[in-house]
C-alpha cells in the first residue's frame, strides 16, 4: 500500500505529488476536470495500521513504525521500539538514559543520529545527542515513526550522519474526544497520559499531559568488584503537548505546536551505582509551520521551531577538609603552587542551557512529468552554557546556514534515479558539502534493486567543539576528564549500499534486503594525553581524555526486514542485522607512550527480532515480540553477554456505555535476567497492567 | 562480446553514399504514406495524449479486444505534439479514439470530418470540448467517461453499510454542477444527503466536521486535482476519527486511506471501448455515439482501514461483481 510520507518527512525526495498523466497546466483555472484530476496521486494519511509507502523509488532504506506495530511489540520505552529497526542499537544505558543510534558502538550519547519530531530536531547541542530519556513525547503521541537507514546528512544536515529518524506524531483532527491511558507496574512503574481533541471556534486542537515514574534497575549486590550501590536511576517526568491545526482556506495549513517537560532522572554510571545523583531537566519547544499548496501541484513550506533546555545536576561532595580528613584549620593549604581555601566540592554536570532557533523554507516542485525536485534553505541558531563541559559560565554559539537540493528521475519505468546536496556553513568548519546518488531498478511494479552512494560530513556539536571538562579548586586541576584541544575538522562518511525491496501481494509480504559498507574517517573518538604543561595538577599523572579527529571506521554488513500478513488478524514483523567492524583509534597519546585501539567488538554482531500478534476474538489480541542480541563490549558500559527476551502481550478491549476501552496484561523478558549495556543494569522480568479508554 | 570482435565487424562494412541514404529515406517515406490513400477509411487512429502507461494501457487493451473483431481494424498509434495531427483530417481514418484531454482537444481541432472516439476523460472535460464544436461535428464527436456515475459511488457505498441513512460529501467548482444529480441518486438510495460546496476561502475542515460526522459513509467526488489534494486529508483524519468509511474515486484514495474507492481502470475503459467499436464496425450500431459512463469498472479496498473500523470486507473481485449485478438490476 503506497504513502507520500508527509510533513517534512524522511526523504525530500518522496515529498512531491506524482503526477502520472499529462497535467494540464493551471489546473484551479479550469471548470471542467480532466484525467489528473480523477487519477492524480492523493496525500496518504495514516490511519491506524497503515503500512507505509513502498519505498521502491527512495534512495535509502527506509524503516517505518506505525501504530498497529508500536502495539504489537507491547514498547514501553524507546528502546523497545527502536529494536524493531534493523541495524540500530538501542540499549538502557542506566534505567531511564537510553543510547539509540543506527551502526553505533554503544556509546553513552551517541551522535550519529538526527531524530526530529514533526520535522524539528530533538538533538541537543550540548549532550549531542538525542535526550530519549526526557524527550516529553508519550508513544500514546505517536503515529508512525520514519526511519532512514543511512547517512541522511544529504538530507537532514550533520547531525544525520548515519541516519535519521522522525517521529510523526498525531494531529489534531486524527482524533475525537478524550483518551486515557494508565499503566502499573514492577520497577514502581506509574504511567499516566490524557489526551484531549477539540475545536476552539477554527482552529483543531489536541491537548495532551502525561506523567510517568519508576524505578529504574534494582540495586547493585553481586559486584565481583565490589561496586555494589542501590542505582539510584529511576525517574520523574511530567509533560505537558499542545498541538493546533489551523486551515484558514483550502491551500493553507498552519501547524502550531509547544509543549513543556520536567524530569528528574537519575544521573550516573553503571559501574559506579553508589555515585548516582539526581538531575532536572525543563525543556519546552514551539513549533510554526506554514504549508500552501500552489495551483500547479507545487508546495512551499516554511518551519520555525525554538528549542530550550535547561539541565541541572549540583552535587555538593562535601568540604575539602572532610574530603581529605584535614583539620579546617590547616586552611588554606598550598598544592603545586595552588593556595586553597576549605570550600564545598561540587560534582555533576551543573548548569547547562541550551537553545536552537531554526527556520526553514522548502519549495517542493513537479518539474515534468518525471521529474520533480525540491530545495531549500535554512538558518539555525544555537547557543550552550555548560559550567562542567566548558569550565567556565560562557555561551557559546553556533551560526549555520544550509541549502539543499534533492531531485528524483523517473527515466523509465525501470528506472529511477535519485540526486541530493546538502550544503552547510557554520562558524565550527568549513563549508561542507554531503551528497548521495540513488539509482532503482524496477524488476516489475513488485520488486526493486537499488544501489547508491553517500558522502556525509559532520560538523561537531558546541560541546564536542569547545569542551573542557576538568574539575578544580581555584586554579588546581583536581581531575582531568575530557576536553578538545585545537579546532576539529568534520567528520566523514562514504556510503555504498545495495538494497532489494520485493512486494509480495498475495502472500501479503514485504521484504528489504540492504548490503551496506560505510567508511568513516577522521571521526571523533578520545585518546589519553596529559594537561597542558604548566598546569598546576593534584595528581601528575591525571590524562585528559582528549577528542581529535582520530577515528578509522569501517562498517559492513546485512540488514533484512519483513513484514507479513498472512491473514488480516495476523501480523508478522522480523528484522536481522549482520554487522562487521573494522577500526582504529589512538587511545594514548601523552608523549612518551602511544598506543592503538579498536571499536571492532563493541555492539553485537547479531541483532534480531520477530513481533508476531494475532487478534484471537473480537475483544481479544495477543503479541509476542522476541529480541536477540549477541554478545557486546559496549563503549561507555562495559562487556555484557548475548542475550534473547521475550516480551508478551495480552489486550482485551471492551465498551462501556459510548467509550471503547481496553485492559492490556504486558510481560517483559519473561526469560532469564540478562544486562543492559553494563553488567550492573540487570533487567528482570516486568509485569505490568496498562488499562486504556476513548470516551467520545 | 569483446572490443576486438566489434570493430572486426566493423571493418566490413563500407558506409554508404550520402546519396543512397537519401534515396532509401525518400522511399521509405513514400511506403509509409501510401497504406493510408489506398484504403482511406479502414484504419482506426489511437491518439494517445501522451507516452504515459495509463494511455498506452487503455490503448493495448482496446487494441486487444480490437483482435476479437470478425475482421480486425488495423490501428495506427499517434500521440499528440509529435506532429502527426495533420493526418487527422482529410478522411485518413474511420475512427480516431482520442486518449485523454490534451488527445480529444487535438481531436477537436484537428479531425473535422473523422468520427472521434473519446476516451479516459472525464465527462466535465468531453462536455467541455463538445460544446464548442459546430452540431454536425458534435453528432460524431462522443466519450466513454473516466469518472463513475455517482449511482455507482453510492451503490458502493450502501454495500458496504447496508444499514445507512446518511451520507455525506463535499462538492468544489465543478462537482458543485452535478448537485441535481447527486440529490436525485441519494434520494434513490434511500439516503439523507449532507453536501456542501467549498470555495477557495472555506476553512475545509470547519465545513467538514459537520458532514462527516452525520453520515454513515462518505463519498469523496473528484474535482480539480489541488482540491482533491488538499482535501482528501481532511476526509480521511475526520472520517477516521468519526469511523466513518470513505467511498474513493481512484485507488491512490484507496491508498492513502479510503475504505474502498470505485474507479475505471485503463484496462476497463479499453475493454468497454474495444467491444463499442467492434458493434459499430460490424452492424453500425450507433449506441457508440451516445457519450457514456463505463460499463467496466473496479473495486479497491483498504484492508487496514476496514479492521480499524471493524468492517468486515467482502474480496474486490466479489465487490465488483455485487455492484454490477445491483446495477442490472
Amino acid at each position: 500500500m503506497a504513502k507520500t510520507l508527509q510533513t517534512t518527512a524522511i526523504l525530500r525526495s518522496l515529498l512531491l505529488p506524482g503526477a502520472m498523466l499529462v497535467a494540464e497546466s493551471a489546473l484551479s483555472q479550469h471548470d471542467y476536470l480532466t484525467e489528473e484530476d480523477v487519477y492524480g496521486e492523493i496525500p496518504a494519511v495514516s490511519i491506524a495500521s497503515r503500512i507505509p509507502q513502498s519505498p521502491d523509488k527512495v534512495p535509502a532504506s527506509v524503516t517505518v513504525i506505525d501504530r498497529e506495530l508500536i502495539e504489537a511489540s507491547g514498547a514501553l520505552s524507546w528502546v523497545e521500539l527502536f529494536r524493531l529497526v534493523p541495524g540500530f542499537q538501542a540499549y538502557y544505558v542506566n534505567g531511564n538514559h537510553y543510547g539509540i543510534s543506527y551502526h553505533g558502538i554503544g556509546r553513552g550519547f551517541p551522535n550519529h543520529l538526527e531524530a526530529m519530531i514533526d520535522g524539528r530536531s530533538a538533538y541537543d547541542p550540548a549532550f549531542s545527542t538525542v535526550g530519549w530519556g526526557a524527550l516529553g513525547l508519550s508513544l500514546e503521541d505517536v503515529d508512525h515513526i520514519e526511519i532512514v537507514r543511512g547517512s541522511s546528512a544529504p538530507a537532514h544536515g550533520s547531525n544525520a550522519f548515519l541516519g535519521a529518524v522522525n517521529i510523526v506524531t498525531r494531529t489534531p483532527v486524527q482524533d475525537s474526544g478524550t483518551r486515557l491511558t494508565t499503566t502499573w507496574g514492577d520497577r514502581d512503574t506509574r504511567e499516566a497520559f490524557l489526551s484531549n481533541n477539540g475545536q476552539l471556534g477554527d482552529l483543531t486542537y489536541r491537548a495532551s499531559i502525561s506523567y510517568r515514574s519508576n524505578d529504574g534497575f534494582p540495586a547493585v549486590t553481586d559486584d565481583p568488584d565490589g561496586d555494589n550501590g542501590p542505582l539510584d536511576d529511576g525517574t520523574e517526568e511530567i509533560s505537558t503537548r499542545l498541538r493546533g491545526t489551523y486551515t484558514p482556506n483550502l491551500t493553507d495549513i498552519i501547524d502550531v505546536q509547544a509543549g513543556f517537560t520536567h524530569a528528574r532522572p537519575g544521573w550516573g554510571d553503571v559501574d559506579h551505582p553508589d555515585e548516582y545523583t539526581r538531575a532536572i531537566f525543563d525543556t519546552h519547544y514551539e513549533s510554526l509551520k506554514w504549508q500552501r499548496s500552489l495551483p500547479s501541484g507545487n508546495e512551499l513550506q516554511l518551519h520555525f521551531y525554538h528549542n530550550r533546555l535547561k539541565g541541572e545536576n549540583n552535587v555538593a561532595l562535601g568540604l575539602v577538609s572532610e574530603l581529605l580528613n584535614l583539620p579546617p584549620a590547616v586552611f588554606p593549604i598550598v598544592v603545586s603552587g595552588v593556595s586553597i581555601e576549605d570550600q564545598t566540592v561540587f560534582t555533576g554536570f551543573r548548569n547547562i542551557e541550551t537553545e536552537r532557533y531554526d527556520i526553514e523554507l522548502e519549495h517542493r516542485l513537479q518539474l515534468s512529468q518525471s521529474l520533480r525536485a525540491t530545495w531549500g534553505a535554512a538558518y539555525r541558531h544555537e547557543t550552550a552554557e555548560a559550567t562542567q563541559l566548558f569550565s567556565d559560565n560562557e555561551k557559546r554559539h553556533l551560526h549555520s546556514r544550509r541549502l539543499f537540493g534533492h531531485a528524483e528521475w523517473s527515466a523509465s519505468p525501470e528506472w529511477t534515479l535519485n540526486g541530493g546536496v546538502m550544503i552547510e556553513d557554520n562558524n565550527l568548519v568549513d563549508t561542507i558539502f554531503s551528497s548521495r546518488l540513488g539509482i532503482n531498478y524496477h524488476l516489475s511494479p513488485q520488486h526493486t534493486l537499488r544501489a547508491s552512494i553517500a558522502r556525509g560530513r559532520r560538523s561537531p556539536s558546541l560541546v564536542e567543539a569547545y569542551e573542557f571538562n576538568a574539575d578544580f579548586l581555584e586554579e588546581l586541576l583536581i581531575q582531568a576528564i575530557r576536553r578538545t584541544v585545537g579546532e576539529l575538522e568534520e567528520e566523514r562518511l562514504t556510503s555504498y549500499e545495495l538494497g532489494y525491496i520485493g512486494h509480495f501481494p498475495r502472500q501479503r509480504l514485504t521484504l528489504d534486503i540492504h548490503l551496506f559498507k560505510e567508511q568513516i574517517r577522521e571521526g571523533y573518538e578520545v585518546f589519553d594525553a596529559p594537561p597542558d604543561p604548566g598546569t598546576p595538577v593534584f595528581n601528575p599523572n591525571d590524562n585528559f581524555a582528549t577528542r581529535a579527529n582520530n577515528l578509522s571506521m569501517d562498517i559492513s554488513g546485512v540488514e533484512l526486514q519483513l513484514r507479513y500478513r498472512p491473514t488480516p488478524e495476523t501480523l508478522l514483523a522480523a528484522q536481522y542485522s549482520y554487522r562487521h567492524v573494522d577500526s582504529d583509534y589512538v587511545s594514548l597519546d601523552d608523549g612518551i607512550d602511544f598506543r592503538t585501539r579498536n571499536h571492532n567488538s563493541r555492539a553485537p554482531r547479531h541483532t534480531a527480532n520477530l513481533v508476531v500478534s494475532q487478534q484471537l476474538t473480537d475483544g481479544l489480541a495477543a503479541s509476542i515480540n522476541i529480541h536477540h542480541a549477541s554478545a557486546a563490549d559496549w563503549r561507555d558500559g562495559n562487556a555484557v553477554d548475548e542475550f534473547t527476551r521475550v516480551d508478551a502481550r495480552l489486550k482485551y478491549g471492551f465498551r462501556v456505555g459510548r467509550s471503547r476501552c481496553s485492559l492490556s496484561l504486558i510481560g517483559q523478558n519473561l526469560g532469564e535476567d540478562y544486562s543492559e549495556h553494563g553488567q550492573n543494569n540487570v533487567f528482570d522480568t516486568r509485569v505490568y497492567l496498562k488499562f486504556e479508554a476513548e470516551l467520545p | 562480446m569483446d572490443s576486438s570482435t566489434f570493430h572486426m565487424h566493423h571493418r566490413r562494412y563500407k558506409p554508404l553514399p550520402a546519396l543512397a541514404i537519401c534515396w532509401l529515406v525518400s522511399i521509405l517515406l513514400l511506403l509509409c504514406a501510401l497504406p493510408g490513400q489506398a484504403e482511406p477509411a479502414s484504419r482506426i487512429a489511437l491518439l494517445l495524449s501522451a507516452e504515459t502507461s495509463f494511455y498506452e494501457a487503455a490503448a493495448d487493451q482496446l487494441k486487444q479486444t480490437l483482435k476479437n473483431a470478425n475482421n480486425p481494424p488495423a490501428t495506427d498509434t499517434l500521440i499528440v505534439g509529435n506532429a502527426a495531427t495533420n493526418r487527422l483530417n482529410n478522411n485518413h481514418y474511420r475512427l480516431i479514439v482520442a486518449v485523454g484531454t490534451s488527445a480529444a482537444k487535438a481531436a477537436a481541432n484537428h479531425a473535422h470530418n473523422t468520427p472521434v472516439l473519446n476516451i479516459f476523460i472525464p465527462k466535465s472535460g468531453y462536455e467541455r470540448i463538445a460544446s464548442t464544436l459546430p452540431a454536425e461535428q458534435r453528432g460524431q464527436f462522443s466519450a466513454i467517461y473516466l469518472d463513475q456515475p455517482l449511482e455507482r459511488m453510492i451503490s458502493l457505498g450502501k454495500l458496504l453499510q447496508p444499514d445507512a441513512r446518511h451520507m455525506g460529501t463535499i462538492l468544489g467548482p465543478v462537482s458543485s454542477n452535478h448537485l441535481d444529480e447527486l440529490i436525485v441518486a441519494a434520494e434513490h438510495s434511500g439516503l439523507n444527503l449532507h453536501t456542501k460546496t467549498l470555495t477557495d476561502g472555506d476553512n475545509p475542515i470547519t465545513a467538514l466536521k459537520p458532514i462527516v460526522t452525520s453520515s454513515n459513509f462518505f463519498v469523496a467526488i473528484p474535482d480539480q486535482a489541488i482540491l482533491n489534494r488538499s482535501v482528501a486529508k481532511w476526509i480521511l483524519y475526520l472520517s477516521y476519527s468519526e469511523k466513518v468509511p470513505v467511498i474513493g474515486f481512484s485507488q491512490a484514495y484507496t491508498n492513502a486511506g479510503a475504505l474502498a474507492s470505485v474507479f475505471s481502470s485503463p484496462t476497463d475503459i479499453g475493454t468497454h471501448a474495444g467491444e463499442l467499436i467492434t458493434r459499430w464496425l460490424n452492424d453500425a450500431d450507433p449506441d457508440i455515439w451516445r457519450p457514456q459512463y463505463t460499463t467496466y469498472c473496479t473495486v479497491s479496498t483498504n484492508p487496514a482501514v476496514a479492521r480499524s473500523l471493524g468492517i468486515i470486507l467482502p474480496s474486490e473481485k466479489k465487490l465488483t461483481s455485487l455492484l454490477k449485478e445491483r446495477e442490472n438490476r
